[in-house]
């Protein structure tokens, strides 16, 4: 089996806009107090 | 045609239904965020050991077990194909970590720093650019090898090389060395910038801005950053998203240079061009902050969009570990590793010599 290189592998999709995306909607959902708290 | 994109492999699964492309993601995303748990759990492991038993357990934080776990795992077994797909959503992980992040900056903040970390990357940037190409004539690099090692020294490493691979018309095996030797360089960044870090007793925000400038990688520079500190992580961040926004303005330079000379595709569409290779996910980075600066979160939604970001650097830096493969990087020959050695270490006392001048004057 080939060595896994993610280097070498394209996402299916943009990084950028659904980090973006994934970014707002928890910013949303935290503003709104549907998460009302994230630990660590 | 004015841009190129890089042209997919022709086995690229682009054929295949997006639902099975998706699913295809979940092996490689399940081991990432199973190494990066792990990591954190180990830390919580020792922390209670240390305090309840009195066990000397080593005193390692989350982001460095993440990181050995992840290098133990993908250079002691050969992963199945199966995980390649998933395993590259490692850059997004990196990205939404980044983008949440900018929750901790006040716009003030980020002007102030992001200032004077364009200024300090402008100057890193004609320095590094000048010595990798002088130190590629020196040792008789390939010339487009030695652009794309320039490039990927001075801007963002990988993703600035994958950016200039299309723009000027490499060779794939130029490609793949440059990075190689980007990533070789990463990993030694890993552990030599923390321990000169502490060895010059250097302050959370000095050493963030030292690792912003000279680490090249995203990943590496942020792994790097975070293993002095949070604070450390977050200003490293902040400077190398202001160098990363300069990649368009590189990679058009060394376009136009090699289509002047007939090498590769020339540039119509500049602005085009620019806005195409600009990192999108900066974007979203500012935006969060300027919310935060208005107000639109409270202390603790502030507090939880922090630690989100956390938790989704978790992932990214088992991803750093794990495709980091010590054999594959051994076998890309020596003399662009030697260039690649070379070059960052001028660049790292360089920048090192920059970040103290800066901070000085700031703090007078």
């Amino acid at each position: 089996m080939d060595p896994v290189s993610p280097e070498s592998e394209k996402l299916v999709f943009n990084a950028d806009t659904v980090a973006i995306l994934i970014a707002f909607a928890l910013g949303a959902l935290i503003r709104l107090n549907l998460i009302p708290h994230i630990g660590w | 045609m004015s841009t190129r994109t890089i042209p997919l492999p022709l086995d690229t699964a682009r054929a295949r239904p997006l639902w099975r492309q998706l699913l295809a993601l979940i092996p490689g995303t399940a081991l990432l965020f199973g190494v990066g748990f792990a990591g954190k759990g180990i830390e919580t492991l020792g922390h209670y050991l240390r305090s309840t038993h009195h066990i000397a357990f080593p005193q390692v934080e989350y982001v460095l077990w993440a990181i050995l776990l992840g290098l133990a795992i993908g250079n002691a077994v050969r992963l199945p194909a199966l995980f390649r797909s998933g395993l590259a959503t490692y850059e997004l992980w990196l990205k939404l970590g980044i983008v949440l992040v900018g929750a901790k900056f006040v716009l003030g903040d980020l002007l102030h720093l992001g200032g004077l970390s364009l200024v300090l990357v402008a100057i890193e940037l004609v320095l590094s650019l000048s010595v990798m190409m002088l130190l590629g004539r020196v040792f008789k690099l390939r010339p487009k090898l030695t652009s794309l090692l320039a490039i990927g020294s001075s801007i963002c490493g990988v993703t600035a090389i994958m950016a200039a691979q299309g723009a000027i018309d490499s060779e794939e095996r130029d490609t793949s060395t440059a990075i190689a030797a980007i990533l070789t360089l990463g990993a030694i960044a890993l552990f030599a910038f923390p321990a000169i870090g502490h060895a010059l007793h250097m302050g959370q925000q000095s050493y963030g801005l030292w690792t912003g400038l000279a680490v090249d990688n995203t990943a590496e520079a942020t792994v790097t950053g975070a293993l002095y500190g949070d604070e450390a992580g977050r200003i490293a961040i902040l400077a190398k998203t202001a160098r990363s926004s300069f990649i368009g303005f590189v990679v058009l330079g060394y376009a136009v240079y090699w289509a002047s000379r007939g090498q590769a595709q020339h540039v119509e569409h500049k602005a085009l061009f620019l806005w195409q290779k600009f990192p999108k996910f900066i974007l979203g980075f500012v935006a969060i902050s300027i919310l935060a600066t208005a107000g639109f979160f409270s202390a603790s939604q502030l507090t939880s969009l922090g630690n989100l970001s956390k938790w989704a650097f978790l992932p990214a830096f088992a991803g750093v570990g794990l495709r980091t493969n010590v054999r594959d990087l051994i076998h890309q020959g020596w003399r662009p590793i030697l260039v690649g050695v070379l070059g960052e270490i001028f660049l790292a006392a360089v920048t090192l010599g920059l970040v103290f001048f800066a901070t000085h004057g700031a703090t007078r």
